[in-house]
């Protein structure tokens, strides 16, 4: 135990205290300086926040993706690494390679441990600019920081790569942030991998990493995160107050029957101790991380070890699954979310039941993407689009007709294996040539450069067959959920310049407790009738939805800027009949004031969220160099490794939304909903602008900006034309 | 460092062995069923002793086969020893320190937060007690409870090193007089009612109390 010792005589008492730093590395120089938070804060929160800040200071619109001026940033917030419930995430801020027509900056996250150790380490946001003449990874341990050659590392996959470095640092406690093949390789769909399973997958953020040479950062915090009340001061605020609220189960116990995470007969039967769960009652406040079960009805649940939580989690919604004998040398156990289960069946029918593929081969389609580091949503609308391309479809040369034909097609649809195909179509991303006329190198930049350059772009915009089951949001980004459902999510997918996918409408409409009564209890919250409500379609707009689209963008900048979880945050409902089945909206200003000492309000931290997402459209307007975000002009595409062709403007979704119903199954319910209606949606449109400050086409005007503190946001935007009317 | 390379490489490959995996999900097997019974089964010793006295009142007890790894026991621990931040590395509850045989969730499920054994006095157990210089870690008269007075603590790291467990450490957040490079700290079962256990979202950790109406605590 020398160990300990040593760090003690090490570290003066001082130095475990985070000092709110920045770690900035310039890995084109090998400099790396230090950075005070506090002139960020707290006028940008933390997080995203200041990540914005930097980009927009430091980053302009000329520079691409895969430039060494490019930023890539891990950032974590105020409450990570605090008692706060959930405040174990990570925040990835950069220039997006695969956002289409348009390259522009954005942000994703991803859960597990790096975040919390970033913190205790002492940093706030790693800021990584430049590019390493040789492979390198970087060795954040505490504020020793090393820029450490990776040349046997280079080469391997995210999981072997973790346990290289980890073994070279010599400290089993490191947490990692790595990329596999797919990564190095510059694909646009590369993921971010930290632990099996923690993924910053949806913006191709994986490639700019590969961009840096930078395999990878291993993060280790020996000090600790310091809180302004006491904990024992807050404890009982904590244990009897905010604690039961966040118990609210929203859809993670969905209750419905979609994961059947409550019913009595759950077994963990992949657990050697076969476990029976039970039902998780409202009060039972130690078993709030046994009831999420992402993999019930889905063909892996057999082989459900347990559930796996990021840190300072209340409920642990990842499931670890292990499977003996998979072939191909596949590691067996993993760490598996909802959407990775997804990611080989097509989204418009999520019928457990009817999957085309074997258990086995989801889960392998799993691993071998989060190995090789490739966005496992965007696998799905890959896959997708090789299927509509082998039925005849596009315009391929006869090498890429040849390619198409090479991929093991005869097992692709057979009930019980799609593996081989699976196994096949990721290797060919991770190891075969990109080149610019042959297949894997189109597909290497997303599915919708590739089917641009295909010749289907123009198929899949208007509406193919809904079971091939093609989702992809304007902004060329593989998404989840369907906006003809709810005209939320509609709107969401027209505004956010990133996944759209916010979890704030299913923890309403999925919690079990309050479920007849929601409409009532968000009228109460919002004082808006209709917000949400059995029966409605993706045209019942009103200025309800209005508000609650402004409300979920606003919060979603805020949880990605303190960092707190999609799925715990904000607390619309309670599981409490003496509370009226309501929740309560200021947790997070209650929990932000207690843990940073800065006393505000639901209202004030709120209206700094807002301020931060007028800094993220002023962003947006920058990089795609126009203020017409309506788009009633048409715009030119100019992203990086674009076909070019027309495009509509940033707020707008495929035309097919427009023109098909939806049909889809969901816990085994048939469901239909009509095509949206275009007319009503630019309407919407006009009001939510001006609920949040803008002019007419979607810009922020100057008497805005201004009003968020974002003076020099209005100068720059007013100089390069942009400044709303 | 040197020497404790190759016994890491070692462990790394082995959990890529199958047969490494198998003997594993024994081993939670094993801890799933063994865990309860043994504790019976040194309840059962007790009476048959009459010397309850060596024993503590009660310990916990972190099952690899429901603990998700959320670090809250953690969390918890850090803050209710210094409630002015929060510091993982002095906690004393240790989240997957010994790992079995997996890197941080990596290859292996089988992570789960190890605790302090409350050990029975028999020749040299409990080691921290008998290898404290000063008395500093002594055994409470009145609860039993293995602690330590980091009043008195001079910080010379001898139970930390003597912990077959190595539960102990040199907290160096709790530096005194006496140890200005911190005194040692151990689980003290938050005398009575453990904040992990209240805390532990998983009911992975439990306080096994078969003494608890024989000694009041």
């Amino acid at each position: 135990m020398g160990g300990i010792k040593e760090t003690c005589k090490k570290h003066g008492k001082e130095s475990l205290r985070v000092g709110g730093k920045i770690l900035r590395v310039d890995l084109t120089s090998g400099s790396i300086h230090y950075e005070k938070t506090g002139k960020y804060v707290p006028r940008f929160i933390g997080g995203l926040g200041i990540g914005l800040k930097i980009m927009w200071d430091e980053a302009g619109p000329k520079v691409k993706p895969y430039d060494p001026e490019n930023f890539l940033m891990f950032a974590a917030g105020p409450l990570t690494g605090t008692w706060a419930p959930s405040a174990g995430r990570t925040t990835v801020i950069s220039k997006s390679p695969v956002t289409y027509p348009v390259n522009h900056i954005t942000h994703g996250s991803f859960g597990g441990h790096f975040g919390a150790e970033l913190k205790m380490a002492g940093y706030d946001l790693i800021v990584i600019r430049g590019k390493a003449r040789d492979p390198v990874y970087l060795s954040v341990k505490d504020e020793k920081v090393y820029i450490r050659k990776a040349l046997n590392i280079w080469g391997t996959d995210s999981f072997q790569a973790q346990k290289l470095i980890i073994e070279r640092e010599g400290d089993l406690q490191a947490k990692c942030a790595v990329i596999g093949q797919v990564g190095e390789r510059c694909s646009f769909i590369a993921s971010i991998i930290s632990e099996t399973g923690h993924a910053n997958g949806q913006y191709g953020f994986g490639g700019v990493m590969g961009s840096k040479n930078l395999k990878g950062i291993v993060v280790r915090g020996t000090g600790s995160v310091r809180i302004s009340v006491p904990y024992d001061k807050i404890q009982d605020v904590y244990q009897n107050q905010w604690k039961p609220l966040l118990n609210h189960g929203g859809s993670v116990v969905p209750g419905k029957g979609t994961w059947k995470a409550g019913s009595s007969d759950i077994c963990w039967e992949g657990n050697p101790g076969r476990p029976v769960i039970g039902e998780v009652k409202a009060q039972e406040m130690n078993r709030t991380g046994l009831r999420c079960n992402a993999s019930f009805e889905m063909p892996t649940s057999r082989y459900h070890v347990k559930n796996d939580g990021c840190f300072g989690c209340v409920f642990n919604c990842f499931s670890y699954v292990r499977m003996e004998g998979l072939p191909y040398n596949i590691p067996p156990g993993g760490q598996m979310m909802c959407q990775q289960f997804g990611s080989y069946f097509a989204q418009h029918s999520w019928d457990f039941k009817k999957l085309r593929v074997s258990g086995q081969a989801v889960f392998a389609g799993k691993q071998l993407a989060d190995m090789y580091s490739v966005n496992s949503v965007e696998m799905r609308n890959i896959r997708n689009l090789l299927v509509y391309l082998k039925n005849g479809h596009g315009k391929l040369t006869s090498l890429q007709r040849k390619e198409l034909d090479s991929l093991p097609w005869e097992t692709e649809k057979t009930e019980e294996n799609g593996l081989p195909f699976i196994w096949d179509l990721t290797n060919k991303l991770a190891r075969a040539d990109y080149r610019e006329e042959n297949l894997w190198g189109l597909l290497s930049r997303g599915v919708v450069r590739a089917a641009c350059s295909l010749g289907v772009y123009e198929d899949i915009y208007n509406g193919i067959d809904p079971k091939y089951g093609l989702v992809f949001t304007n902004n060329g980004i593989a998404a989840h959920f369907a906006p003809r459902v709810s005209p939320v999510i509609a709107l969401l997918w027209m505004m956010e310049n990133r996944d759209p996918n916010r979890h704030d409408l299913s923890n309403i409409s999925d919690c079990e407790r309050a479920l007849n009564r929601r409409g009532e209890i968000t009228e109460k919250l919002f004082k808006y009738k209709g917000i949400t409500g059995p029966g409605e379609t993706g045209n019942h707009l009103n200025p309800g939805t209005i508000f609650f689209t402004k409300w979920i963008l606003t919060r979603g900048i805020l949880k990605n800027s303190l960092t707190l979880c999609d799925w715990v945050f904000p607390n619309y409902l309670s599981p409490f009949k003496e509370r009226d089945y309501c929740g309560d909206l200021s947790l997070e200003s209650k929990i932000y004031s207690a843990v940073t000492g800065h006393q505000v309000e639901m209202e004030e931290l709120d209206r700094l969220a807002e301020g931060i997402w007028h800094l993220q459209r002023a962003l947006t307007i920058r990089d795609w160099q126009t203020r017409d975000m309506r788009g009633a002009k048409g715009y030119r595409a100019g992203g990086m490794g674009d076909p070019g062709g027309d495009f509509r403007g940033h707020d707008n979704l495929a035309a097919l939304y427009f023109k098909h119903p939806a049909r889809f199954y969901w816990a085994g319910r048939k469901y239909r909903f009509p095509p949206l209606d275009r007319q009503k949606y630019e309407e919407a449109k006009t009001m939510l602008y001006r609920q949040m400050g803008w002019d007419h086409n979607g810009a922020p005007t100057r008497k805005t900006l201004e009003s968020f503190n974002l003076k020099e946001v209005a100068d720059e935007l007013e100089l390069s034309g942009l400044s709303g009317d | 460092m040197n020497e404790s390379l190759p016994q890491r490489n070692n462990t790394c490959s082995q959990l890529l062995d199958r047969r490494a995996f198998l003997k594993s999900s024994g081993l939670v097997a094993v801890c799933l069923g063994v865990f309860p019974v043994n504790v019976l089964a040194i309840a059962s010793g007790i009476d048959k002793k009459t010397d309850q006295q060596k024993y503590a009142p009660g310990i916990v007890l972190g099952n690899p086969g429901l603990c998700g790894g959320c670090r809250r026991c953690e969390i918890v621990c850090s803050a209710a020893k210094h409630p002015e931040e929060i510091r993982p590395e002095s906690s004393l509850i240790k989240f997957d320190r010994k790992r079995f045989d997996g890197l941080f969730k990596l290859f292996s499920p089988l992570w789960h937060p190890d605790t302090c054994r409350q050990c029975k006095e028999d020749g040299d157990s409990p080691w921290c007690v008998n290898s404290c210089p000063t008395g500093a870690c002594h055994i409470d008269s009145k609860t039993g409870i293995r602690i330590i007075n980091q009043e008195t603590c001079i910080g010379c790291g001898s139970c930390v090193e003597e912990c077959p467990y190595q539960m102990p450490l040199l907290d160096i957040l709790a530096s005194t007089p006496l140890a200005p490079d911190g005194a040692a700290a151990k689980c003290d079962l938050c005398h009575g009612r453990p904040a992990c256990v209240s805390e532990c979202p998983s009911s992975a950790l439990k306080f096994y109390t078969p003494w608890v109406s024989k000694i009041n605590i």
